[in-house]
């Protein structure tokens, strides 16, 4: 064991310390940062910077005299991106760029076509009887809003004129088709009025930048990829509080390094709300611990649009319904090839980054497969995901040690996602524990009726697709299993009436390995599509199953597994699915150990309660979205 | 900076006649001062009383007491095979049935701290949680900070608000029982969490884990756990009611907590092998022949 020291020591030490205390106070008085300004409007460049009234006119130039401690106010207003941030600061000495004012549309950095955004550009009526209008417009562009509303690209003026997409499904009653070769945009604002006037001069027309390279649309391709690229290749130690962010090319911010929080920010238009440098395995290259906090991240009405389809123009009785009809945004038909689904607020995440207290609402997908692929030691934890057409969180591929707990996913098709679709590595461990997933009835009917595929919360399975890889060619097929501790999914709550657990998504002879239900409470129809079809190799223990409506054959049982419990469904009209998140009736004292989650859930064994309330006796709403400042 | 109220065996009586300039090396050792800047550090020598003033002993209780009822009797064990040890000094044993516990307001650290111990497993179970030191409790609002081994390998977690874990950092060292370690978890406010693992026998680095991501800036100090709860081994640190207490044949010799992030030379200087007597002897021999030199050459 060490030894202590005299005191004759000590003395010596406190008086070194006691002079050592007063050089790091006097030090952070000299380190405290100065605040630079920026106002668009009344700034210029060739000032210091130092006041309102000696403003900067550019954040760029801000960020090329701010240093560690030091931080940005950007006043109201639009700023045309793509800005390229060059400030740097140092570990707990940030760089902050602030906006003045967080409020949604105070301070936007936007790479909207200015002249288009201005008004300054004419638009002439072609046809009144549809609403159709058209005005020049040269560049390729990947998204067009109009006051904030994200319009349906269509592949031809045809497709426009009938709002069918390809393949003749319908479309959503308002949209765009830009004549690349004629250099001419169409539009067809909702004739409802319900966003507005259909006349689009009477809107602020936001028109994005072409997206990325590569078959995804990824790939990072020059600045126009980003309204604001934080450019240090190191670790950046910036902070990005309060703008609105507004069709980019691809991301509303993009961090080129590490070490960046992105807070209190509105994400329009953007199909990635912040992303890193690129994606991959290698993490010499990616980039690392970056926070997503309480941000708004939307493509406002994509949700809708679905919604309208499948109420107003489903496919008529006797006609054939094909499965997903409503995913007319996965068109890349109408963008010149630019994908503008596979959406979420982050995107080529590398390692270590948070995705904490964000509201994810009315989008494609809330973190798609082309987002967190590749992902490591991803944590995404009180967020709320509401209204998402396809899945709210897709965990494949390649991701490595992903936790997702605590969020809200409400209204969405299909909550989950588990569905590796590029070989091996496969997705996991992953933990995934005290969410709460609710869909509404009519959600759930509506789309099992109209199109014969019945949504589960959970979706899961390695397609032939992932054999057709070269690296795949040795690996056995018959069985997908997922590393290290698993896919460990525990003490969730989930309300899907008329939908199903699991959406299977490889051949039922194929097997899964290691991932595991345990202490859950499911309100569901039945556990999936097929009668005779059980999980096999899934792990299923303690849960809570809830049939509605009641059906035969739904094998709830099995998703209860051993030790759990199957519980007649309420009456219709009486599933009141806030009932399931208090510690009573089923949920009370019913909690079994999760040894598989302990590296996530240091307490995994000594869980009290099935659902979404392992410990405690309340449970309460996420804290999400942009805060006002104080 | 407080005083320290505890006298061990020092390098100093080790040295014996050694010369009084090898007598001042060897009391700024950085490891004296280290300790003496504790809140508490606790040697085990027969009892479990805090060696630093002002002292802040622990209370041996048994696995099922509520608060401090019942009381546990510990016994202790004269350890070897530590070159940075004096003959006689001891250890305190535990059985898997008793955990040692303060309920003093000194542990309420909010900021940066340093929990650390040397430890000698009796068993490494290869599933489950071991509390080792700690202040932390799962239910809502009682989570703070602890360093425990979970599936044989230590993690340290951390709360800002109580509700939840804003880190969890598991360690991919697989701990041997029988075996000694220097085991910490230090917390430095809005820069890190960090796990190290010394080997005391030799005095290297066995492993370091760390996180500099998502690193608030203050530890709970919120529910139940203001009232205290501090303790080496834990019950309660789970649900209430659970066991996660170190296991039967487990030896600890010393353990303390700072309210500072220790540096990684102060961690090390903790585990560093004492300086034999011979080499600090002749170190001092030189240093006076080069003074009294220097002196001489003055004068000429």
């Amino acid at each position: 064991m060490p030894t202590s020291a005299s005191s004759l020591t000590s003395s010596l030490i406190r008086r070194v310390a006691g002079a050592w205390a007063l050089l790091c106070v006097a030090g952070s008085a000299l380190a405290a940062g100065v605040t630079y300004h920026v106002n668009g409007a009344t700034g210029a460049d060739d000032r210091d910077g130092r006041s309102p009234a000696t403003a900067f006119a550019t954040i760029q130039r801000a960020g090329a005299v701010a240093g560690p401690g030091d931080r940005i106010v950007v006043a109201k207003g639009v700023y045309y991106g793509p800005v390229e941030f060059t400030a740097k600061g140092a570990p707990g000495r940030p760089v902050v760029l602030e906006a003045e004012d967080r409020s949604r549309n105070a301070v936007i950095i936007t790479n909207a076509n200015r002249e288009m955004r201005e008004g300054r550009v004419a638009w002439r009526l072609e046809d009144q009887a549809l609403g159709l209008y058209s005005a020049p417009l040269a560049e390729i562009t990947a998204r067009v809003l109009y006051s904030g509303v994200d319009l349906q690209p269509y592949g031809s003026l045809d497709q426009l004129r009938g709002f069918v997409v390809e393949g003749g499904q319908p479309g959503p009653a308002h949209g765009y088709f830009h004549d690349t070769a004629g250099g001419r945009i169409y539009v067809r604002l909702h004739a409802s009025g319900r966003y507005g006037p259909p006349e689009p001069a009477k809107h602020v027309i936001s028109i994005s930048p072409r997206t990325g390279n590569g078959s995804a649309g990824t790939g990072y391709n020059g600045p126009t990829f980003f309204n604001l690229g934080i450019m240090e290749r190191q670790s950046a130690h910036v902070v990005v509080d309060g703008f609105t962010f507004e069709t980019p090319g691809f991301s509303g911010v993009h961090v080129n390094g590490h070490d960046v929080v992105v807070r209190n920010s509105w994400f329009l238009g953007c199909r990635a709300g912040v992303t890193g440098r690129r994606e991959g395995a290698d993490t010499k290259v990616t980039s690392h611990r970056v926070v997503v906090e309480y941000c708004d991240y939307t493509q406002f009405p994509a949700f809708e649009d679905m919604m309208e389809v499948i109420r107003e123009r489903g496919p008529a009785p006797g006609a054939p319904t094909y499965p997903l009809y409503w995913w007319s945004r996965k068109s890349r038909a109408g963008t010149a090839g630019n994908i503008t689904y596979e959406t979420g607020i982050a995107a080529l995440v590398g390692s270590d980054w948070v995705i904490r207290h964000n509201r994810v609402h009315n989008s494609f997908e809330g973190l798609s497969v082309w987002c967190i692929r590749w992902s490591k030691n991803l944590q995404i934890h009180d967020n709320v995901f509401e209204r998402i057409v396809d899945n709210a969180i897709e965990l494949e591929d390649h991701s490595e040690g992903m936790r997702i707990y605590r969020n809200v996913i409400l209204n969405t098709v299909e909550p989950l996602s588990w569905q590796p679709l590029d070989g091996t590595p496969w997705p996991g461990p992953a933990f995934i524990h005290e969410n709460y997933i609710r869909n509404s009835e009519e959600l759930n009917r509506l789309a099992a009726e109209t199109s014969g595929h019945r949504p589960g919360w959970f979706k899961a399975g390695a397609s032939r697709a992932n054999w057709t890889r070269a690296h795949m060619k040795d690996v056995p097929d018959d069985v997908v299993r997922a590393p290290g501790a698993g896919v460990v999914v525990f003490n969730n709550t989930v309300v899907f009436p008329h939908g199903y657990f699991l959406t299977r998504t490889q051949p039922h002879t194929r097997i899964y390995e290691n991932i595991h239900f345990v202490n859950n409470v499911v309100v569901a129809q039945a556990f999936s599509s097929r009668e005779d079809y059980r999980g096999d190799n899934i792990a299923f223990r303690n849960n809570a199953w809830i049939g509605f409506p009641r059906v035969d054959g739904h094998l709830g049982e099995v998703f209860a597994g051993q030790g759990g419990v199957v519980v007649s469904a309420p009456p219709p009209g009486e599933l009141r699915p806030e009932d399931f998140l208090l510690p009573q009736g089923l949920a009370a004292g019913a909690g079994a150990p999760v040894t598989e989650a302990l590296e996530a859930f240091p307490e995994a064994n000594d869980i009290r309660h099935r659902g979404a309330i392992p410990f405690g006796s309340t449970w309460a709403w996420p804290d999400v979205g942009p805060r006002a400042r104080n | 900076m407080k005083q320290p109220a505890y006298r061990p065996l020092v390098t100093l009586v080790r040295l014996g006649a050694a010369s009084a300039l090898a007598v001042a090396a060897a009391t700024i050792a950085p490891a004296q001062t280290v300790i003496q800047n504790a809140v508490a550090f606790w040697t085990f020598e027969g009892n479990t009383q805090d060696t630093v003033a002002p002292l802040r002993h622990l209370t041996p209780v048994a696995s099922t007491a509520a608060a401090f009822d019942p009381p546990a009797s510990v016994t202790y064990s004269t350890v070897t095979g530590l070159p940075g040890l004096a003959p006689g000094q001891q250890a305190v044993n535990f059985t898997g049935a008793e955990v040692l516990k303060t309920s003093d307001a000194a542990f309420r650290i909010g900021g940066s701290q340093t929990f650390w111990m040397r430890v000698n497993f009796g068993t490494v179970p290869t599933s489950g949680n071991v509390g080792l030191i700690g202040r932390t409790r799962a239910n809502n609002g009682n989570r703070g900070i602890a360093l425990q081994m979970v599936n044989g390998r230590l993690q340290g977690v951390l709360s800002e608000t109580g509700q939840t874990y804003n880190v969890i950092l598991n360690s991919t060292y697989d701990m041997l029982a029988n075996t000694w370690y220097d085991v910490s978890l230090t917390f430095d406010a809005g820069t890190s969490l960090r796990i190290d693992i010394f080997n005391p026998v030799t005095g290297l680095l066995l492993s370091s884990a760390s996180q500099t991501l998502n690193i608030p800036t203050s530890v709970s100090t919120a529910g139940s756990i203001a009232a205290g709860y501090f303790q080496i081994s834990g019950i309660n640190a789970g649900s209430s009611g659970s066991s996660w207490l170190l296991p039967n044949g487990t030896k600890v010799e010393a353990a303390g907590v700072w309210s500072t992030a220790l540096t990684s030379e102060q961690l090390a200087s903790l585990s560093a092998i004492p300086e034999p007597a011979s080499a600090a002897a002749a170190l001092g021999a030189c240093a006076l022949a080069a003074t009294a030199l220097r002196r001489r050459r003055r004068r000429v």
